[in-house]
């Protein structure tokens, strides 16, 4: 069976079709003429194998199966791309993921420049992060370089890259609810208002926000104009285009955002763990993983990323979430330093995870559309999502069978100093669900309890559950 | 309240981006024949250490050292 992805329709000479084995993409005569071009230049091979471009091969027509008619002028080539274990998007990135997909951008888009190629858009969805190490998936966007244009992905650029890193280094505001908020990012006319007079001053601010909302309003103004007058024409060379992008990105690498202390990012000196009850935490993880071996573990609520780092000795691949920026955004610098290419740290709530966007609401994927995990993680989590989030437990259980996981759950009993503190601010009696009876009575109605331990403290407990077939 | 609807958003953007790429482009060509022009003004320090630079910059026309694409 072979299905258009909904979130490639845009592009109409290259679309991405999913089977149930191959991720594939479909080309327009026009989009295999231009990949004919990338292809008989050194640089597909040359990014293939520094890791910046996803591996791609030719492959027959008949796969898929006489679907010719998913691009208006016909299919006339297919590709065949590998996989990417786990789609993330730019609202679940930290600061540095973004700006390292916008240096990769700019990297590809320079390179392609030296070969008569062109990068036909900017946007951060066509990058996707193996590990810490981001990757280019968008074949397609690659096309012979327009004769005379200028760039023509740097609206685009702006408003899905430098907008949003501007904000988290100038301002220190997170991007994510502007990018979860918009699928086209931030527009110029906005981006200017959060700016003051110093900030303009600023290397770029100017020229990319103040300028650019100017002559938008301008353009507004003016009104649509006359459909038939004559166009002018602009000829603008490709070594000025490859020195925009050039002056772009020295801009955006010398971006910094001071991440400042958060109350979780210091949480591994200072939370209320005895060494003993760590020590058998650590134990049992490791020893789960080592007999499970999981193909993907997510990593609920993962801090520092000590477990996802013990997870990961034993699964293939883990993604790890949290939804503090600066904790998320210190594991990412680690992980880029080591060149781990197995932990995907992302920026994530549970209690409000990653909706569905754009066209249909389909464009961009929930959390869960995107592949589930077969081993869950939730270590010192459930207090936070049943007495903060309020989340009634079963409901929380109800998710986690539907997703069809093994679950690794830490359960913190209502004697536990930090289920004390969280408790202290509400009425007497609050949260009643929050009680280890309960918990291992609504556990056992959907789950099988595989393993059972308490820590040495006796304010935890641990269990290894199974969903019932 | 303004109205973006009847526009193509990208006219204003592609102006900019057109008289931007004119701004880089003359940048990346003065600092690639600036050197070369610094060259001949300054023909008479031709044997110092400093003669080094606009060679290395010669090699790699339009494109300053920190323009290239990141080591990884």
């Amino acid at each position: 069976m072979a299905n258009a992805e909904p979130g490639s329709f845009r592009d109409r000479d290259s679309r991405v079709v999913i089977t149930d084995d191959a991720i594939l993409r479909a080309l327009s005569p026009e989009g295999a003429g231009d990949w004919d071009a990338l292809a008989a230049s050194p640089l597909l091979e040359d990014l293939v194998n520094r890791g910046d471009l996803i591996p791609t091969k030719e492959v027959d027509l008949a796969v898929l199966n006489g679907s010719t008619d998913l691009l208006p002028s016909g299919v006339t080539r297919v590709l065949e791309h590998q996989r990417v274990p786990f789609i993330s998007y730019p609202y679940e990135w930290t600061f540095s993921m973004l700006q390292d997909a916008a240096l990769l951008q700019l990297d590809l888009g320079i390179a392609a420049v030296d070969q008569g190629l062109m990068l036909k858009d900017a946007t951060p969805y066509n990058v996707q992060y193996q590990g810490a190490n981001p990757i280019f998936i968008d074949v397609g966007s690659f096309e012979t370089i327009p004769e005379g244009l200028p760039w023509v992905g740097y609206r685009q650029f702006c408003m899905l890259y430098l907008y949003p890193l501007l904000f988290q280094a100038h301002k220190d505001i997170p991007f994510h609810p502007w990018m979860r908020g918009s699928i086209d990012g931030i527009q110029p006319i906005d981006a200017i208002k959060v700016f003051s007079l110093r900030d303009r001053l600023r290397r770029g601010v100017f020229l990319h926000t103040s300028l650019h909302a100017r002559l938008d309003r301008r353009a507004n103004k003016s009104g649509p104009g006359d459909a038939d007058a004559p166009k002018k024409e602009r000829t603008v060379k490709p070594e000025a285009v490859k020195a925009h992008m050039a002056s772009m990105r020295r801009l955006v690498a010398k971006l910094k955002w001071k991440t400042g202390e958060t109350s979780w990012s210091g949480y591994r000196a200072h939370n209320t763990y005895s060494d003993d009850d760590d020590k058998a935490k650590q134990k049992f993880v490791a020893e789960v993983c080592a007999a499970d071996k999981p193909a993907l573990t997510w990593d609920m609520g993962c801090n520092d990323g000590a477990y996802s780092r013990l997870a990961a000795e034993n699964s293939e691949k883990v993604v790890a979430f949290d939804f503090d920026h600066a904790t998320v955004e210190s594991l990412y610098r680690s992980l880029k330093a080591e060149g781990n290419t197995q932990i995907l740290p992302l920026v994530g709530n549970l209690a409000d995870p990653s909706p569905g966007l754009g066209w249909r609401g389909l464009e961009r994927r929930t959390l869960s559309d995107r592949g589930t995990p077969d081993l869950m993680m939730a270590l010192a989590l459930i207090h936070h999502v049943s007495i903060s989030a309020n989340i009634p437990i079963a409901e929380f259980l109800d998710w986690v069978q539907d997703l069809g996981s093994n679950l690794l759950i830490e359960f913190p009993k209502r004697t536990d100093p930090m289920v004390r503190a969280l408790l202290a601010n509400k009425q007497e009696g609050a949260n009643a669900d929050f009680d280890l009876d309960n918990f291992e009575a609504e556990l056992k109605k959907r789950f099988n309890i595989e393993k059972r331990e308490e820590l040495p403290s006796g304010d935890r407990v641990l269990y290894l559950a199974r969903p019932l077939s | 309240m303004e109205l973006f609807a009847y526009l193509d958003p990208g006219s204003a953007s592609a102006l900019l981006a057109a008289v931007l790429a004119g701004i880089a482009g003359a940048g990346a060509a003065i600092r690639t024949y600036g050197a070369k022009i610094k060259e001949k003004l300054f023909f008479w320090k031709k044997d110092e250490p400093a003669a080094a630079t606009p060679a290395a910059s010669a090699a790699a026309p339009s494109d300053s050292s920190d323009d290239k694409p990141a080591e990884k």
